[in-house]
């Protein structure tokens, strides 16, 4: 084979990618054809589903919009921004009619719900909410800060003016995480007597945070209570004190309001929880993007959603992830 | 074709397959830059400043008295919250923007208590500290969380609010209370849902006076 048959091919190869590529970044057109033809299709993007919380998050997202008349289809980021951005390119590309998201970064995130907007796709964030205002159409996230202020202001009455303490960090790329521990030091940093001897990140992880405290522990042993910025890590954190046979004498605060924590709060085990409303946020969710897509412009670009102080004294009113008779 | 021209070709193609993969340059929309710097330059202290020295100063003649917020709370607790508080996105809590006036009843080392005429059953207190919530940020509604990139800054915005309750309003309420002694105030306050007024309301005050 010749060189110039060679070059020729490639050539052709190259101008035939090239067109090919030309009609991907031009297929809106194509994708909403094929969209119309039958129910539109929305697309849930989720951090991570290795997390009871947001697991209920994705799929009553997912079974709203079902309700709603649409496909749905749950996409799980693993807490990767690469997979996340990868999930993007084929929402995209496959002509999804809206995204429900939950996102990994809230700064890395930015650039994929701009794609999907330049794309002609509405974004609706849910619980995390991304660091810019022009990018999705609305943001219904959790009041983060106002929930650990609560947290805090129990921690004191609890655990009282002096102790030590650990707290456990989420992921640090994510504003929640700062949000809860800003909230909660806002309390608690005012007590000169409460120290806190050791703050690591967990990931927001149930098994990390099982590693994390056993090893604060070891240097530590004289704890009085655990700040963890979400269940999935005071539940770690709880095991952890269960097999150090310090689960009596160390009081343990969560934040999100997940089933098994609020079962151990009415135990008299785990003190205390801010009760997110996941199914509320992600009913909001799928509800915003339906009547985005039956003409509503008008949205609140961030709508905070309440968080509620779980203790022993009100857990009666607490379960399934919300109020009881939500 | 010739040769040199199928090379120039190649060349060519080449170049834009590795231009198109990976840009010299990528536009940016101006806002969005725009939001980025400000983000990263957000200045609690600055914007309170502003917000304390003037804004407020507007708005406390405008703070609903406080009789006339319980008369509408106790006969319709949700269109008092519509008419004259503020609610966050989805929050089950109002705060409210409010003045009043009325005699000191009790003084200890964490608050003052105070008797308002037409409070009725609801005890009206202000803490000496610390300050937390939103009462001043939401209940005046001057800030609104969508003009905020992210909600850090939002909420950093209350921690400088109540610090500055703590350090300029708080002590001359400390240093001037006594029982029997008017006193003047306006500030925020906020209210949990539910159709029962709680039996205390603790104002966090912008301004006390002792007329």
């Amino acid at each position: 084979m010749s060189l110039e048959r060679i070059t020729r091919r490639g050539l052709v190869l190259f101008l035939a990618a090239g067109l090919a590529l030309g009609g991907c970044s031009g297929d809106d057109a194509t994708g909403s054809d094929a969209a119309d033809e039958g129910p539109k299709r929305v697309a849930v993007v989720i951090s991570t589903l290795n997390n009871p919380w947001f697991v209920v998050l994705a799929e009553t997202a997912r079974d709203r919009a079902l309700e709603l008349g649409y496909e749905a289809t749950i996409f799980d980021s693993q807490n990767d921004p690469a997979k996340e951005s990868s999930h993007y390119d084929n929402i995209i590309a496959s002509g999804y009619s809206a995204i429900l998201f939950n996102p990994t970064d809230a700064d890395g995130s930015v650039a994929n719900v701009r794609r999907a907007a330049d794309a002609g796709i509405p974004v609706f964030c849910m619980d995390r909410e991304i660091n810019a205002t022009d990018a999705a159409v609305s943001q219904i996230i959790s009041d983060n800060y106002s929930g650990a202020v609560a947290v805090g202001r129990y921690f004191v009455e609890a655990v009282g003016e002096s102790g030590k303490y650990v707290e456990l960090l989420g992921l640090v790329g994510d504003n929640n995480t700062w949000n809860r521990s800003t909230g909660f030091h806002s309390v608690v940093d005012r007590y000169e007597g409460l120290e806190m001897v050791a703050q690591q990140s967990a990931d927001f992880d149930r098994a990390r945070a099982l590693d994390v405290l056993e090893s604060v522990l070891q240097a530590n042993p004289d704890i009085d209570a655990v700040f963890a910025g979400n269940d999935a890590m005071a539940m770690g954190a709880y095991q952890a004190l269960v097999a150090a046979g310090k689960a009596d004498d160390v009081k343990v605060f969560g934040f999100d309001g997940a089933d098994d924590v609020v079962r151990l709060i009415a135990e008299g085990k785990i003190a205390a929880t801010a009760m997110q409303f996941p199914k509320v946020m992600a009913r909001t969710a799928a509800e915003s993007a339906d009547a985005y897509l039956g003409g509503k412009r008008d949205f609140e670009q961030k709508m905070p959603v309440a968080v509620e102080l779980v203790t022993s004294d009100n857990v009666g009113n607490y379960g399934d992830f919300g109020r009881r008779q939500d | 074709m010739p040769r040199r021209i199928v090379h120039w070709l190649i060349g060519i193609a080449i170049a834009a397959g590795i231009l198109t993969v990976m840009p010299l340059f990528r536009v940016v929309s101006l806002e969005a830059t725009q939001q980025q710097a400000v983000a990263a330059a957000f200045d609690p202290v600055a914007v309170v400043d502003a917000l304390w020295t003037d804004e407020l100063r507007e708005a406390a003649g405008a703070a609903v008295p406080l009789p006339e917020l319980l008369t509408a709370l106790r006969a319709d607790p949700a269109a008092a919250a519509a008419n004259y508080g503020r609610r966050l996105g989805l929050s089950g809590t109002s705060a409210y923007w409010v003045s009043g006036r009325g005699v000191i009843t009790g003084v200890d080392g964490k608050a003052v208590e105070i008797a308002v005429d037409g409070a009725g059953d609801t005890r009206i207190a202000i803490r000496f500290g610390p300050v937390f919530g939103n009462a001043i940020r939401d209940g005046s509604a001057l800030v609104d969380v969508s003009d905020f990139a992210n909600t850090r800054d939002f909420n950093a915005l209350s921690v400088e609010i109540n610090r500055r309750v703590e350090s300029e309003v708080l002590p001359a309420l400390a240093d001037g209370a006594s029982v029997d002694r008017v006193v003047a105030f306006t500030g925020g306050v906020e209210i949990p849902q539910g159709d029962t007024l709680p039996a205390t309301l603790e104002i966090v005050p912008y301004r006390v006076e002792f007329p």
